[in-house]
């Protein structure tokens, strides 16, 4: 077990640097001079266009080497914690340092916002299927079908109107960070569960069914279980791979989905710094994101690969 | 090789129910409604068992074995229904009852083993576990009696180590020793009737004599009536004190196996067994092959549903369909012209 | 269920006579129905699908006469009326420009259909290229294009687009304006239709992962089979065979991939367009126009709900629409 996990972390690495690759040369490029751009702003106007400062930008920002080789500092800075610096942003912050502040918030609004999809996405999978082509089989799964096709930017401020501004069932928001238990966290953690409720209704509502059409639960029902212990005993264990799976691949999905969920209720999360960093062109910040996000996304992975050895005896066994 | 189970001194009610049918189904319609019409899988099919016989059920796949075995459990896969007929089990007729009371007879007195045990046991838990299962379940036994139990029948359907063995998942166990597992679960709560669905079609010869050795054994032991299916001649000719020919949903032809397999006289059975022989290598029989399949279950021609590939259908064949009657003392055959030309 | 069975299929030679009597109605003839009569059929009788289908087909009439069913000009500023809800005359309201409201949001649809198509268009074209040539180079070609399309696909897919979008924005501007210098088109210096560009190319670039699976999975699958071995013994390539049997082999499956990725092509340009990457100002677009709205939302919350709504509606639609054509076209992947 052990070697299989080392095993899958290290296949894990080319993929980062892959990613990471193609986002900071796309990034490099496509930004275009960022040492134009900082002596435009950061040097004397009344001198016009200030070569002398331009070089000095260049050398400092080391744009004078190849590509692969600032590409090869960048990586190797962040294997030690540096990412550099944000030089749109005001007293050219570590980026490093962004995220840190960033990340923690916008992690525990993602696993608020799995929790309630699984809480609410899986019973709702189950139900469809035992009712399989019922009354309820159909209102669940369009239901979720319904919530998670609005996208968040629209889901939002409808919930913003109705819940808070008409209804008053919940406290304004607005202002930041409340913390994981905060009333005030309900709502977002809510909206950003929506984006994969579907995927998970669906996931379930098939696992199930197929497990329903195995023999062994022919089986267990022949031995004179109940229905409801031949789903309890039987059936959700043997489901519950693939739901693992799309619950992983949610998270990474919902950390996406971050961007508009931490706008529109003012969290001051990776989301937002992520957004804002884009609407400025901020490519150090972004392609930092980008390095932390693939990061979080494949422990995410690693995580569900460990609970399938939990849930799984033929893959605990054989590993 | 084997402990045999302890044998209980019949009581006084069980003497009686002796000469009682434990299953004694009468007039057996099954069908399911699909998209293409409505497929009738099993038709006036009738049949008994008594304790301490084995019935064979054979013919080609599709002809509704399963479904009969199924409909005797009262666990007829969605959409499929009984449309009609009576199953009498163990003196009690489960269409009648409710679900909770037929749950209650699954495992004491009708259980099944299953074609392919692998399939058939839950992957994800502990074979132990799923022997233990219906202990607990029918004989209210706590957890630790019911483990004691159930390595006790591990022993007793020849699983060396049973122990260890209690622990493990299905996917540890060779074929062979999976399908002790699934019988000692068939076994668990000493059922009246036991229903063998191909048991030994997934597996090797010499596995497959072992298998049917333990359920002779085990039929002797408990005095259980057990139901065979198979559609392997050779194994219910070894096996079987009667048989039951099934084409298409109906039975056409039953009787004493010695009876049937020497004097077959459906074309039918007569087509199963020299095809038997064929795959045996016996030549000196003449041998019949066409292509042909058996016909699909729904929309079934008004005649005999045997008559597009039978050798001696005449013209009335297409008619009417021929319902079972007595062909010998004790056989019975549904064939217009069983008497010949 | 069953193994396969020991007695064989076919066991008994027929006598040659006795044959079925005319008129015994044995083999009554149903009259065969193509797979695509029988696909309409399930389509139509799946109610959601029908609505979708419908909505759809009414948003392409409304993006194709846009200009002549709007009420206003979708760029018409009305001092006079700024910021009014919905009424008779502005029946969506007007924004804080005094612009009709209804009217932005029937160009916003034009907007994002005329996206939506050449990014699907993009996405089935380049995913069939894509896996194709990988399933026929075969080796490490495709074990590269897999691990690329995996790696993909685990990537918050919305971050990848707008990455995307912000930096080939300045690139493609560059190249805009040196071929406005050769060709002197008008349209190459309007930013506008650079932005659209900018969001096809970006959301182009990501959405051919499915499609490309699709498509390779069905090729490997059909080498397989035996007919084009038969095929291939007649002398024909194994290649050519293939992409001819391929098509109508996917077709199936591509349609519905398309109608989704339609659907998802809208929602990805609406998400970059509310981000202020995606379509530029004074081109209209939904989630642009929601974005513009969003700081006013609680006191005219209009200006969010007629974007936004439309915008759910149409994907949801074309959700319903794709989930439909999937029962209808590939019955077997329905879990019962
Ligand atoms: N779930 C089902 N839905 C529709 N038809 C079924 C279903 N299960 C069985 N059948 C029909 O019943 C017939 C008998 O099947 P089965 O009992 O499995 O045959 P056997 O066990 O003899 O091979 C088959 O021909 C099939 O058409
Ligand atoms: S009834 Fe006629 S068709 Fe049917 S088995 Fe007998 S002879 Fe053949
Ligand atoms: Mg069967």
């Amino acid at each position: 077990m052990l070697r299989y996990l080392v095993r899958r972390i290290l296949s894990m690495i080319p993929l980062l640097i892959v990613v990471t690759a193609f986002t900071f040369i796309v990034g490099q490029y496509g930004a275009g001079d960022l040492a134009a751009y900082l002596t435009g702003t950061r040097g004397d106007p009344s001198k016009g266009f200030d070569t002398e400062l331009y070089q000095q930008f260049r050398q400092e920002l080391g744009m004078d080497d190849p590509i692969y080789v600032r590409y090869g500092h960048w990586l190797w800075n962040a294997l030690h914690g540096d990412l550099g610096k944000s030089y749109v942003m005001m007293g050219d912050p570590p980026v490093a340092y962004l995220i840190k502040n960033a990340v923690p918030q916008s992690l525990q609004l993602c696993l608020a916002a799995l929790f309630i999809v699984t809480i609410i996405g899986v019973p709702l999978g189950i139900v469809a299927a035992v009712f399989s082509n019922g009354v309820l089989d159909r209102v669940f799964v369009s239901g979720s079908s319904v919530l998670s096709s609005i996208p968040s930017f629209v889901l939002a401020p409808v919930a913003i109107i109705i819940v808070v501004v008409r209804l008053h069932l919940l406290p304004s928001v607005g202002v930041g960070w409340h913390g994981l238990f905060a009333k005030e966290t309900i709502l977002p953690a809510f909206c950003l569960a929506m984006v994969g409720l579907l995927n998970v209704v669906r996931t379930t509502r098939v696992a199930i069914l197929e497990v329903l059409s195995q023999e062994y639960v022919r089986a267990a029902r022949a031995r004179g279980l109940s229905e409801r212990l031949v789903i309890i005993k039987h059936v959700v264990r043997n489901a519950a791979l693939p739901v693992v799976t799309v619950i992983g691949m949610t998270g990474a999905g919902l950390l996406g989905a971050t961007v508009f969920i931490e706008q529109i209720f003012n969290i001051q999360g990776f989301g937002m710094m992520v957004s804002k960093g884009l609407q400025r062109g901020d490519v150090m910040t972004v392609t930092g994101a980008v390095l932390v996000s693939t990061v979080i996304v494949m422990l995410f992975s690693l995580l569900v690969d460990l609970l399938y050895g939990i849930i799984d005896p033929r893959v605990r066994l054989t590993r | 090789m084997m402990e045999l189970l302890p044998r209980r001194a019949p009581s006084g009610e069980e003497c009686s129910a002796r000469l009682l049918p434990v299953i004694d189904v009468r007039n057996l319609q099954v069908r399911f409604p699909t998209r293409d019409g409505v497929v009738t899988a099993l038709d006036g099919l009738s049949m008994q068992v008594m304790p301490g016989e084995i019935v064979g059920l054979v013919g080609e796949s599709g002809c509704g074995k399963s479904t009969a075995a199924l409909s005797f459990m009262r666990l007829i896969p969605q959409p499929g229904r009984i449309t009609a007929g009576e199953i009498v089990l163990d003196g009690q007729d489960i269409l009648k009852l409710s679900d909770r009371e037929m749950r209650a007879l699954r495992g004491p007195s009708v259980a099944m083993i299953f074609q392919d045990a692998l399939t058939a046991l839950d992957p994800t838990m502990p074979v132990g576990k799923q022997i233990a299962e219906p202990l607990q379940l029918h004989k209210g036994l706590a957890a630790a009696a019911a483990r004691a139990r159930a390595i006790e029948l591990f022993g007793q359907v020849g699983i060396p180590d049973p122990e260890r063995r209690f622990g493990q998942y299905s996917h540890q166990f060779s074929g062979g020793m999976r399908q002790r597992v699934m019988i000692a679960v068939a076994l668990s709560c000493g059922p009246r009737l036991l229903l063998a669905d191909e048991p030994t079609t997934a597996l090797d010869v010499t596995v497959q004599r072992q298998i049917l050795r333990l359920i002779r054994q085990l039929r002797d032991t408990l005095n259980a009536g057990v139901v065979f299916i198979t559609h392997d001649v050779g194994v219910v000719a070894e096996l079987c004190t009667r048989v039951i020919v099934m084409y298409a949903g109906r039975a056409v032809e039953a009787g004493p196996t010695q009876a049937v397999f020497t004097h077959p006289t459906h074309p039918y059975t007569a087509g199963l067994l020299s095809s038997t022989l064929e795959l045996t290598g016996d030549r000196s029989l003449p041998l019949y092959a066409i292509p042909g399949l058996p016909p699909e279950l729904i929309d079934l021609p008004a005649g005999c549903a045997f008559a597009p590939r039978c050798p001696r259908a005449d013209p009335e064949c297409w008619n009417a369909a021929p319902i079972l009657e007595p062909s010998g003392p004790q056989q019975s055959v549904a064939c217009w012209r069983w008497k010949g030309d | 269920m069953d193994s396969p069975s020991l007695a064989p299929t076919s066991i008994i030679q027929g006598n040659g006579r006795g044959g079925p009597p005319a008129g015994a109605g044995v083999l009554r003839a149903t009259k065969p129905r193509s797979f695509w009569d029988d696909a309409w059929y399930r389509f139509r009788h799946n109610w959601a699908g029908m609505a979708g289908l419908a909505i759809f087909v009414l948003l392409c009439l409304v993006a194709i006469f846009a200009k002549q069913i709007a009420p206003y000009g979708y760029l018409d500023q009305d001092w006079t009326a700024i910021l009014k809800p919905p009424s008779a005359t502005h029946i969506m309201g007007t924004d804080d420009l005094g612009r009709d409201v209804f009217s932005r949001v029937l160009m916003g649809g034009r907007t994002a259909l005329m996206v939506a198509t050449f990014i699907s268009l993009i996405g089935a074209i380049v995913g069939l290229l894509v896996g194709a040539f990988s399933a026929f180079a075969g080796g490490k070609v495709d074990a590269v294009v897999v691990w690329i399309i995996d790696g993909l696909m685990t990537f918050p897919t919305i971050w990848l687009a707008a990455f995307v979008s912000v930096s080939t924005a300045p690139a493609l501007k560059n190249l805009a304006a040196s071929l406005y210098s050769v060709t002197h088109w008008a349209f190459l210096k309007n930013e506008v239709m650079i932005s659209y560009a900018v969001v096809v190319f970006a959301i182009g670039m990501i959405n051919w992962t499915w499609p490309a699976r699709l498509v390779r999975s069905q090729v490997l699958s059909l080498r397989e089979r035996e007919f084009i071995e038969a095929t291939r013994a007649l002398g024909a390539s194994v290649r050519w065979i293939t992409m001819k049997h391929l098509v109508p082999n996917v077709l199936g499956s591509m349609i519905v991939l398309v109608t989704l990725s339609f659907g998802n092509a809208m929602l990805f340009e609406a998400s970059l367009s509310y981000l202020g990457i995606g379509i530029r100002p004074p081109g209209a677009s939904w989630g642009a126009m929601i974005f513009q709205g969003m700081s006013k939302v609680r006191t005219h919350p209009y200006l969010v709900l007629a974007p936004g709504i439309t915008l759910a509606v149409v994907v949801l639609a074309l959700q319903f629409m794709g989930d439909a054509l999937n029962d209808a076209l590939n019955p077997k992947s329905r879990s019962k």
